[in-house]
């Protein structure tokens, strides 16, 4: 039984490989997650291994590996795998199994065998063939409680699951929210809406988004970072929020002033001092800078001005520009923290740690870094006729930021994908000669008033927004442009994009439709079109839309559909699709007939 | 003593017809003894499974439900299970008020409207003009405003222009079915 498994996995593996050698490409799914491709299994001697150093953290066990003795060990829940490089034995929890193939050190990358480890670790095994995807999962994921508590003063989410799951957060505005999806889970507990007076947390609500998602919201009082990791004891996913510091006050007192920092109690806090020039730091730590006000100008004797600002994602850093060397005090009360300035002393006479440092940093995000987790851009051969030369045209990656926009099963998101689209599209049109100006050419939220306001003035060739849809349920797929009807050009314009996606793409054709409510549609005076390439929400679709090869074929239809519309409109056409050199590994040579 | 007989076989028989009368009457439901003031016949506006229309689906309730509020509790109960038909609203949504005011209809939806919706533009387009489209059935509502936890949206999802009120669009709905 299980010998026929293995050769079939073996079959399917060498079936790749005839195929084109696509077994590095393989995308690995964990819990219907897409993982990044430094996980893709690597095939040695006929035998499957896994890069068990970058799954690590993608399916949540610890791994420990001492090179001069060439040990793995791997710890999942109860779960204890020691092997050893080149060695054909393994022990799992004390036990000593044979391995049909051996660990090995390959490019400073430790591989270890599929099918030993699914088997020891209890992971299910699946290969589609067709989209050369390997889905590992563990038992049906269920979500069984959420609870809100509080920890030494911070607000902690607790998600509670039967088994190590795959999750993702996302900081949301108006009104403050976190949303933690927790993929490939079902919902064990009623759907609904609880109150919740935990520290900043105000309510929550929990619900199945799609089929294969459990979605938490936390509504906030506040906009507060967080830290989020799997739960220590047992599985599930924890967040631990920041304190909010709300407000920065002055007051002048008889030996000089008191600054007061509202922030709950508990949150740590640290004062120091820096030199040339003064300077009275306080750091707050755990915390997110909710103050409206940042800078308190002073000018007083003493004192300068007072500033604060999110040094670290969980750093609030309020400095004291002083006039020289001063007394200063720090006192916890009841709401906050209270810095007591004055009087001057004698130079050289410091109280105070007195450090060497940098001033302060400009505030930084409260979000998170984006990783939107994509391969680097082809590079693009330089077009021999420039016959774009004297067209602008305006590229409108929709949502980005705290917009996600539409999310794929697997966590995937529209921002990321449509970005990937449209840079892609840049880059072959500025091939062609054609000025390119992007609402957004990174992962930030735009407001439609900005997104729009080139095209509203009339400047401009061409106004293209760029989306991936979705709906409700899985059943809907396909591709489909909408333009304004008053407006004859962008009639052409939306009928050229979407015949080149369908010639491109070959997905359902869900037509051309009119649409006077489309906010870009609306407010633009310039030929307007917004294209959904596809679903994202569909799995095909997803497993498409993450693929760099679909999103480059996006890019190049859209390329066609706007040569097409020149071509209708002004009699000239933008040429062939310029040739594609992908700059690492395998060089995939791209020419268009045009 | 026959007599007695008779009279009581009668009286059975008269009874039977009558329990006869009604459970026939009981079985045929309400829609059969409608057709007097106490029903009144509606649509809400369901969608296709694969989001490409929208689908009117007549619902009997009360004259006194055939307003806003009936009609939005009417269409959050969705279809039914032997429907083919599915809501376009975000599952866990609830309506939190609605008022019409000059023709336009403001109605307040939870915050799972936004939270819980699968984003894209014929995902928003779908939920927007299923709740347009079936309070503007009502004589007196001509437009119609959504709003999302009290406060007035810019957007939904990021595709469609929410700022003013919106008129009912009958190109999405699906005319035979
Ligand atoms: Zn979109």
């Amino acid at each position: 039984m299980r010998t026929g498994r293995a050769a079939l996995v073996l079959a399917v593996i060498l079936l790749f490989f005839i195929l084109g050698g696509l077994a590095s490409a393989t995308q690995v799914y964990f819990n219907g997650r897409a993982l990044s491709s430094d996980v893709a299994p690597v095939v040695v001697d006929g035998h499957v291994l896994l890069p068990v150093r970058s799954l690590a953290s993608a399916i949540g066990l610890s791994l420990s590996w001492e090179p001069g003795a060439g040990r793995i060990e791997i710890q999942r829940q109860d779960k204890q795998i020691v092997m050893h490089i080149d060695s054909r034995e393994a022990q799992l929890n004390g036990e000593t199994r044979p391995l049909r193939a051996a660990p090995r050190l390959k490019d400073d990358r430790i591989l270890v065998p599929l099918t030993f480890l699914a088997e020891a670790l209890e992971l299910t095994i699946r290969w589609d063939v067709e989209t050369a995807a390997l889905h590992l999962s563990d038992t049906t994921i269920v979500v069984s409680e959420v609870v809100l508590t509080e920890e030494e003063g911070r607000t902690r989410l607790d998600v509670l699951t039967n088994a190590p799951v795959a999750y993702d957060t996302i900081l949301l505005a108006d009104p403050h929210r976190i949303v933690v999806d927790v993929h490939g889970a079902k919902l064990g507990l009623s759907p609904g809406e609880q109150p919740a007076q935990a520290g900043v947390a105000r309510c929550l609500r929990v619900g199945q988004f799609g089929p294969d998602i459990v979605r938490v919201v936390v509504e906030l009082n506040a906009p507060v970072g967080y830290e989020a990791f799997a739960r220590e004891d047992e599985p599930g996913v924890a967040l631990l929020l920041n304190h909010a510091v709300d407000s920065l006050s002055w007051r002048d007192t008889d030996v000089g002033g008191e600054l007061f920092i509202a922030v709950p109690p508990h949150a740590p806090y640290e004062i120091w001092r820096l030199v040339e020039p003064d300077r009275v730091v306080i750091d707050v730590f755990h915390a997110s800078l909710n103050a409206k006000d940042r800078i308190i100008l002073l000018e007083g004797e003493l004192i300068k001005q007072v500033r604060a600002s999110q040094f670290l994602p969980n750093v609030v850093r309020v400095v004291l520009d002083v006039n020289g060397p001063v007394e200063a005090k720090a006192s916890r009360q009841e709401e906050g923290v209270c810095i007591q300035l004055g009087p001057p002393m004698p130079p050289a006479v410091d109280d105070l740690e007195v450090a060497e440092g940098e001033p302060a940093k400009e505030p930084v995000a409260l979000v998170k870094e984006p990783d939107p987790d994509f391969p680097s851009l082809p590079g693009v051969k330089e077009a021999a006729e420039k016959t774009g030369k004297g067209l602008l045209i305006i590229l409108d990656p929709g949502h980005g930021g705290l917009d996600p926009g539409a999310l794929g099963p697997s966590g995937s998101k529209e921002k990321d994908v449509v970005l990937d689209i449209s840079l892609r599209l840049r880059d072959l049109l500025v091939a062609v000669g054609c000025e390119v100006h992007m609402t957004r050419d990174e992962d930030r939220y735009v407001e439609f008033p900005e997104r729009v306001r080139l095209a509203k003035e009339g400047k401009g060739d061409i106004f293209l927004s760029i989306h991936a849809n979705a709906f409700r349920f899985q059943e809907a797929c396909g591709t489909e442009t909408f333009y304004h009807p008053d407006k004859q050009s962008s009639r052409l314009l939306a009928e050229a994009l979407q015949a080149s996606l369908m010639e491109e793409l070959g997905r359902t054709d869900r037509g051309v439709k009119t649409r006077r409510d489309l906010y870009v549609l609306r407010e633009s005076s310039i030929p307007t079109a917004l294209v959904e390439v596809a679903f994202i929400n569909h799995p095909d679709e997803e497993r498409l839309l993450l693929n760099p090869e679909f999103r480059q074929r996006c890019a190049r239809a859209l390329f066609q559909g706007l040569s097409r519309y020149f071509q209708q409109r002004a009699g000239r056409s933008l040429g062939p699709v310029p040739e594609i050199v992908e700059d690492a590994g395998d060089t995939v040579a791209t020419t268009s007939e045009g | 003593m026959g007599k007695v007989t008779r009279k009581a076989l009668v009286g059975l028989i008269f009874l039977l017809v009558i329990i006869v009368i009604w459970a026939l009457v009981q079985r045929s439901g309400p829609s059969s003894v409608s057709t007097g003031l106490s029903q009144t016949e509606v649509l809400i506006y369901l969608a296709t499974r694969d989001g490409t229309s929208l689908v009117p689906v007549k619902r009997t309730i009360s004259p006194e439900q055939a307003s806003p509020q009936g009609l939005i509790e009417e269409l959050l109960k969705g279809p039914r299970p032997d429907e083919p038909w599915v809501l376009p609203l975000p599952a866990g949504t609830r309506m939190h008020s609605v008022a019409v005011v000059d023709g336009v209809a403001y109605v307040d939806f939870s915050a799972e409207m936004i939270e819980f919706h699968p984003g894209g533009t014929t995902g928003e387009l779908l939920t927007v003009y299923a709740v347009v489209n079936t309070l503007a059935q009502l004589p007196e509502v001509e437009q119609v405003q959504i709003f999302v936890g009290g406060r007035e949206l810019e957007t939904l999802m990021g595709h469609l222009d929410l700022r003013t009120p919106l008129e009912p669009d009958f190109s999405l709905v699906l005319e035979e079915h």
